[in-house]
């Protein structure tokens, strides 16, 4: 189920929020893990029984850990079997195909069948969450969870579990016992969840759109090209950072505060800066679950920068199990490397607009290793970014670029701080209440006309 | 109350989300959609299996959306909010000058086209038949001066050079482009992809034309109008505030057939007359002309003293047949579409001499039918 649908809003939501508030609260987080099994069994209900199996084999590593904790060795063995078990859940479920893939290149593995697994949606974030989990334990940053069903409800909860934020144990350990839920709190996850519901909606299924349009349309033209792929930065940039919204929103009306996922990337002005504000708690988690115990910078420059290089190899292959994720990552890995050995000196010496315009130029390129699973598709597409072969722009193609024009122009603002720095001023004014509601009527309903209207709700995060 | 005024987004959110559930719950549902013409989904059964593989969970989320409260509200809220965005065509109608509304453009399918054109020609050649084709041009091209400023191109002018360099020299092709452009009355229906009955009597004295046929004389026809016509581009469109359209019934006095109907050839039901009066009650007016879509249409003209007259068509020739029988005494209509059956046994044993093709040019770029033809 996706929080984008007249499903969710109109009857998942309301009957959860209905039957969530009736209950006295120390029924609440036993619904919260019911709910949460629905709402993950919807699509795909036989995934469920992998989901109870992650979160039963989670907690036990908890509990055991915390059994063993007078005896380091027993620990650390505890920890390495639950990493791998998790880790070879998530690769067999996710990279089997794609290890096969690889070992037929080895000669006599040549006719090496290639699995058809299905991929459980969500399992590259709640494999995260859990694993977070059994590494604070271990590491003695946060109690153990006594309860299943409170770390069930963890695991499974529904606000993050399809497309995260990848909420780290510790961050919402003291939630999962006591929530203070209040009006306050749920009025403030009512606006967020409509801003990312518009984000989502009104913005990148258009984008998403007028992307399919322009990249199917080969002759376009040069101008068509880089308007496609602009496209198709606001949409991943609208669709995923909408969704962490409508997350956040809906984690708020529940009493749960989790932490901003992204903090208006597109405004960076180096590499460095994009990635700190661009799906922060990805980068959040392999920082301090990865690059850190790795050595982070403690060991020396070349260490550092090896470091960097397995993190951004992993943070591509986290994507997507295939070798233009795994590109698209290093891209970023040696561009962060050059950024840290002197560029980074010399971009802040530089005016302000030659940063933006080095940092969007090389994140929108990126998009395109993103996007294309092909040498031949990068290649190909890239020939229509830098050729005029096929002129500057195509009538057609003129006449799409024009009618999304008006929306083209609202999400390129949108992506900046200004509608955020308005509001602000206006905080304390007393008409401020009224606009806030006009602006979630007109969100949530223009969204259902769009829903309505259209099935066209695919969810680009599905894939991960 | 305070609080109240200081958490108005939610108190307005949960009302909202919370009224359109009960309505949804509530509220009577449809089994038919006219706007869309098509039979609205039922609740899915649910089974162990359907639920255990998810087809239940997809195909209750149609389900939903098909019954959704205040459906048609919420599809002319999006067309708008569209339209207000600069965004015309983005329901795949254009919203163009003087109430007209366009089907966008087809992309210019050349091969299928002139595949299908071979298919026509081959047919007429094998059967022995006096022949010809109509294709008719595109709203959008005849009536360019009415699209909306920024949209993209109909290609009527490559499709008929394609068109009629396949035909050459093996069937004439009745091209009304000129007749068009050139023309005072409404041709096209401004909610409706069709030809007017102006339009379609202009069609006709070009076929007249092309087969030595003396056409009736416009004023031999008392025209009765219907003025609340709704087509299909205005049903698509969601633009719900466009002025309705006149349909024009023109009747001949003088003319009485009978209209045989069915979708294989049976003869399954008659009909006295080429109008089908029942239809300009309903949603869509347009199946006054010879009731709509069917596969087989046989029109007798006792009084006519013509041969018999083969016309395979889509809906476009449901108007302009009824004027083709005061000289026939036989018309065999078909549609590709709904009959599945050959055609050539039907050819021999009702005697048909001649076939008119008549297609609207959108449908000869892309109907996978006519490959069938036989």
């Amino acid at each position: 189920m996706v929080f984008s649908s007249l499903l969710f809003i109109f009857l998942f939501f309301t009957v959860t929020v209905t039957v969530y508030y009736a209950l006295p609260k120390r029924f609440r987080n036993g619904f919260l893990l019911a709910v949460n099994l629905l709402f993950y069994g919807y699509g795909e209900p036989v995934f469920v029984l992998l989901m109870i199996f992650s979160i039963t084999l989670n907690w036990c590593s908890g509990l055991l850990l915390q059994k063993c904790s007078d005896n380091k060795t027993k620990q650390r063995i505890i920890l390495i079997v639950n990493v791998l078990v998790n880790i070879g859940l998530l690769g067999y479920f996710k990279y089997a195909g794609f290890v096969c893939g690889m070992l037929r290149h080895i000669p006599g593995l040549s006719e090496l069948a290639i699995p058809e697994i299905a991929l459980p949606i969500g399992i590259s974030f709640y494999t995260f969450q859990t694993m977070s989990y059994v590494i604070d334990v271990y590491r003695g940053d946060c109690r153990v969870q006594k309860s299943f069903v409170a770390f069930g409800a963890y695991v499974s909860l529904f606000p993050q579990l399809i497309a995260g934020p990848i909420v780290r144990y510790h961050d919402v350990a003291d939630q999962l016992d006591t929530r203070h839920e209040n009006f306050a709190e749920f009025d403030k996850g009512v606006k967020i969840f409509l801003v990312g519901l518009a984000k989502k909606v009104l913005i990148a299924n258009r984008m998403g759109q007028l992307w399919d349009v322009l990249r199917a349309d080969e002759e376009a033209g040069l101008v068509a090209a880089w308007v496609g792929i602009l496209a198709y930065s606001l949409q991943i940039y609208f669709d995923f950072s909408g969704y962490s919204d409508m997350a956040i929103g809906l984690g708020h009306m529940f009493g749960f505060d989790f932490l901003k996922n992204f903090d208006y990337p597109y405004i960076s002005k180096s590499i460095t800066e994009f990635w700190r504000r661009w799906h922060i708690s990805l980068g959040t988690w392999f920082r301090e679950y990865v690059y850190i115990p790795l050595g982070g910078n403690r060991k020396g420059k070349v260490r550092q920068i090896l470091n960097i290089f397995v993190v951004w190899a992993l943070t591509g292959l986290w994507h997507g199990a295939s070798w233009n994720f795994v590109f698209w990552g290093v891209y970023f890995g040696i561009l962060l490397t050059i950024e840290k050995l002197f560029l980074l000196k010399v971009l802040k010496k530089l005016p302000a607009f030659i940063s933006h315009i080095y940092t969007l130029f090389l994140v929108v390129i990126s998009w395109i290793f993103f996007y294309f699973e092909t040498t031949d598709g990068i290649f190909s597409f890239m020939g229509r970014l830098f050729s005029l072969a096929d002129g500057w722009v195509s009538q057609n193609a003129a006449a799409t670029i024009l009618t999304s024009l008006p929306l083209l122009l609202i999400a390129i603002v949108a992506c900046t701080p200004l509608a955020k720095t308005i509001r602000q001023k206006l905080e304390n004014k007393a008409f401020v209440p009224v606009t806030d509601a006009l602006a979630g009527v007109a969100s949530l309903l223009l969204s259902v006309g769009s829903l309505v209207y259209d099935s066209y709700n695919p969810f680009l995060y599905f894939r991960f | 109350m305070k609080k109240l005024y200081q958490h108005l987004s939610s108190v307005v959110f949960l009302v909202l989300v919370f009224v359109l559930m009960l309505l949804f719950i509530v509220l009577p549902k449809q089994e038919y959609s006219s706007n869309e013409k098509r039979v609205l989904s039922d609740f899915p059964a649910v089974s162990a299996q359907s639920v255990f593989d998810g087809s239940f969970g997809t195909a209750f989320e149609t389900y939903l959306s098909d019954h959704f409260p205040l459906r048609s509200f919420f599809v002319g809220l999006n067309s708008y909010y569209q339209l207000m965005l600069g965004n015309n065509g983005a329901t795949g109608i254009y919203k163009g000058a003087d109430g007209y509304l366009f089907s966008k453009p087809e992309a210019l399918k050349a091969d299928r086209l002139t595949r299908n054109t071979g298919y026509l020609s081959t047919f007429a050649e094998k059967n022995n038949l006096n022949a010809a084709l109509l294709a008719v041009p595109t709203a959008g091209y005849i009536l360019d001066e009415k699209l909306p400023a920024v949209h993209e191109e109909y290609v009527d002018e490559e499709a008929f050079a394609l068109i009629q360099n396949s035909l050459a020299g093996r069937m004439p092709l009745i091209d009304m482009r000129n007749t068009f452009r050139s023309a005072q009355e409404q041709i096209y229906y401004r909610t409706d992809h069709h030809i007017t009955s102006a339009g379609s009597y202009l069609c006709y004295q070009a076929i007249c034309n092309q087969f030595g046929l003396q056409p009736v004389q416009r004023s031999s026809f008392s025209v009765q109008t219907s003025e609340d016509f709704y087509g299909t581009t205005y049903s698509r469109s969601g633009l719900w505030f466009t002025k309705p359209d006149t349909v024009e019934i023109w009747k001949d006095e003088n003319l009485s057939v009978k209209v045989y109907v069915s979708e294989d050839g049976s003869e399954d039901w008659t009909h006295d007359g080429l109008f089908f009066m029942h239809h300009l009650d309903a949603d869509d007016q347009y199946p006054v002309f010879l009731d709509g879509n069917h596969g087989y249409v046989h029109i007798r003209n006792e009084n006519a003293t013509g041969g018999k007259l083969l016309i395979v068509k889509d809906s476009y020739a449901h108007c302009l047949t009824g004027f083709l029988a005061a000289h026939y005494s036989d018309i065999y209509m078909i549609d590709l579409r709904y009959y599945k059956l050959s055609i050539s046994p039907l050819v021999a044993e009702k005697g048909i001499d001649s076939v008119l093709f008549v297609y609207g040019l959108d449908n000869l770029m892309t109907d996978s039918n006519i490959a069938w033809l036989e």
